[in-house]
């Protein structure tokens, strides 16, 4: 059995699809995670400076604002120093009242701009202070939750959720894992996309090159050789998809800094009320990178043993895949929504990895990201009976 | 040692591929005829289990085609033979013989003896897609004969072979068909005339002549075109 994956891992990594795909992927992806800090920043034509450089000065004004909560203090500080800043110049970010003073609060004011909505003179003289920032969140959240058309026991759930939230928000510095999280929709639809095309010839090849005949008719040809082609099948796209997660993981980390583990989610994730941190949030989200690269893999596989065809099973994978990146399903089709959120083009994406509609059993909310990877297993499952039952069967028939 | 086909057809749509074919195999040389579409290769098939019949069964020993012990002894050349341009011969045979079961230490010894007997040991490191037509038949010739096979079916084996090879496996199956179970199809009658002990003919789905070589008075060839006209040999 071991020979027999050995060899099926063989067939699998010895294409030259599989290590250009590799390679590009790979190389998008450091392109999508590093990419920012390349080039220069221009204001309305005019140059601030490199990336590299701004993201150091950003860097060191956010590690000196790192650990002080966000309370009446800092949002008066952070008030003050945008008070100087010239709103009606569209240069103002070039201008020395901004670079001196408000620069060093840009993150605060960021939050507090998403968290109110206001900007520019309208959030310095904003008069409420961390208490009132917080009932503004909670006001946001309570709508949110309406939009969403969630049940009273999720509302429930969310509002107990919302109460575990350490208020003030303690700040801190987090950009490794903010440009994780960022990153991780379009690292998801690197991996399905490499995962659909590498593993759409796994069974396919074998009628191809009329191998069939000979495989299927020795003794370990049927049973040990589908779950041999199966693991194979599995273990690679889990390969590839971790290849370019640790790669994304690496990189990211290694160029941001992994300092702010423990930050509140919602430091990156203003209009969310899961009660975890962001390093938890980015663990979750790759994690979850890993199954939709495996479950894409056992999907692509049993359409390529259905049509007996990598093309056709390409053809329809990706079909897959991009649907919900062009068409999303309207809210008010609560059911039709969540559902659509568990596409696997859609939920590499943050919002639908923590969306707040649940799924309530027995009076239990159950969060998608726990939902989903039971969902995924159990269509797994399926997809494999489904293939082993064309494969088994398989008549060798015409030529 | 008893291969047991029992009233097997195979019918596609309105067609019939194999009309109701019965025969009881022991060991020995069987040699198969008949012109394109006769149902040869589909009755191969349906021997190796690849293709269900319609109707009726197919036995060895007692043990269905579909069983995997049935499997365990078959060896199977399929006429096009398939392979993995990127596999070297050593390792299509060390796959094959994984496929068939055969213990890693055990198939290593067997793979280095069959690429010896097929002429290929200089060439085993080498990636199939390198190799000539004659040399993938004869690595085909060699994996169906990995699991030293008590029912071995070959279609077409000697297609692309040089005369040299040619005498060289006609004898390796006159050899194999003193204790096993050989069903061979060629179009090349002289190997059949010669070392085949029993002769099956096949015109239209059905069996036409089962006989031996004795039954058949001057030349096989020429027996063959009286029968069937102006059929094509295969």
């Amino acid at each position: 059995m071991k020979t027999l994956w050995i060899y099926e891992m063989k067939k699998i990594w010895q294409r030259r699809m599989v290590w250009i795909c590799l390679v590009f992927s790979i190389m998008l992806v450091l392109i999508t995670v590093g990419g920012p800090l390349l080039g220069s920043y221009y204001v309305k034509g005019e140059k601030l400076g490199s990336n590299y450089e701004i993201f150091l000065q950003d860097k060191a004004y956010q590690k000196a604002l790192d650990g002080r909560a966000i309370d009446d203090m800092l949002l008066s500080e952070m008030q003050e120093a945008y008070s100087n800043v010239p709103f009606e110049d569209e240069k103002y970010s070039l201008t020395e009242a901004y670079q001196k003073y408000a620069r060093l609060y840009s993150a605060i004011y960021h939050y507090v701009r998403q968290v109110t909505g206001l900007a520019g003179v309208e959030l310095v003289a904003w008069q409420g202070g961390a208490a009132d920032l917080q009932r503004m969140r909670l006001m946001k959240m309570e709508k949110s939750w309406e939009e969403l058309l969630l049940s009273d026991r999720e509302k429930d759930y969310w509002r107990a959720a919302e109460a575990c939230l350490k208020e003030p928000m303690v700040f801190r510095y987090a950009e490794g894992y903010s440009v994780l999280f960022s990153a991780a929709y379009t690292i998801g639809a690197l991996v399905l996309f490499m995962v659909a095309i590498c593993l759409s010839g796994v069974f396919p090849q074998e009628h191809g090159r009329k191998t069939d005949q000979m495989i299927l008719c020795c003794k370990w040809g049927r049973g040990k050789l589908y779950m041999a082609k199966c693991g194979a099948g599995i273990l690679s796209a889990l390969g590839m998809s971790a290849s370019l997660v640790l790669t994304a993981v690496i990189v990211a980390l290694g160029l941001y800094g992994t300092e702010g583990y423990d930050a509140a989610f919602q430091q990156i994730y203003v209009g969310n009320s899961h009660p975890i941190t962001v390093g938890e949030a980015v663990l979750i989200t790759y994690l979850m990178i890993l199954l939709v690269g495996v479950f894409m893999g056992a999907l692509v596989m049993m359409f390529s043993e259905i049509f007996h065809s990598s093309m056709g099973a390409l053809s329809i994978a990706i079909g897959i895949i991009l649907l919900p990146m062009f068409f999303s399903m309207p809210e008010e089709y609560r059911l039709l929504s969540q559902l659509w959120s568990y596409l696997p083009g859609d939920f590499v994406a943050g919002w639908s990895c923590f969306s707040m509609q649940t799924v309530v059993i027995a009076g239990k909310v159950f969060l998608p990201w726990q939902v989903v990877p039971v969902l995924y297993m159990m269509l797994g499952l399926l997809f494999a009976w489904v293939t082993g039952r064309r494969f088994l069967n398989y008549q060798v028939r015409g030529r | 040692m008893e291969l047991v086909i029992d009233r097997v057809s195979k019918q596609y749509k309105n067609k019939i591929a194999v009309d109701r074919i019965s025969l009881k195999l022991e060991k020995g040389i069987y040699g198969l005829l008949g012109a394109n579409g006769a149902g040869k290769t589909t009755l191969m098939r349906m021997l190796c289990g690849i293709l269900t019949p319609t109707s009726g069964t197919i036995s060895y020993d007692g043990i269905d085609v579909s069983e995997e012990e049935y499997r365990a002894v078959l060896g199977y050349l399929p006429q096009d033979f398939g392979y993995y341009p990127d596999f070297t011969g050593k390792d299509f045979l060390l796959y094959m013989a994984a496929l068939k079961g055969i213990g890693k230490s055990e198939a290593r010894k067997k793979v280095k003896e069959l690429l010896e007997l097929v002429s290929l040991t200089d060439v085993a490191k080498k990636k199939i897609k390198t190799y000539s037509g004659g040399m993938k038949q004869r690595l085909g010739i060699a994996q169906a004969l990995l699991n030293d096979p008590q029912i071995l079916i070959l279609d077409e084996p000697t297609a692309g072979l040089d005369p040299k090879e040619r005498v060289r496996f006609r004898n390796l199956i006159a050899q194999l068909g003193k204790d096993n179970i050989v069903i061979l199809s060629t179009h090349i009658v002289s190997d059949i005339d010669r070392i085949a002990d029993r002769i099956l003919m096949m015109n239209g789905g059905s069996l036409v002549f089962d006989g031996t070589r004795e039954d058949i008075t001057g030349d096989l060839e020429e027996f063959y075109l009286q029968e069937f006209g102006e059929g094509e040999v295969e």
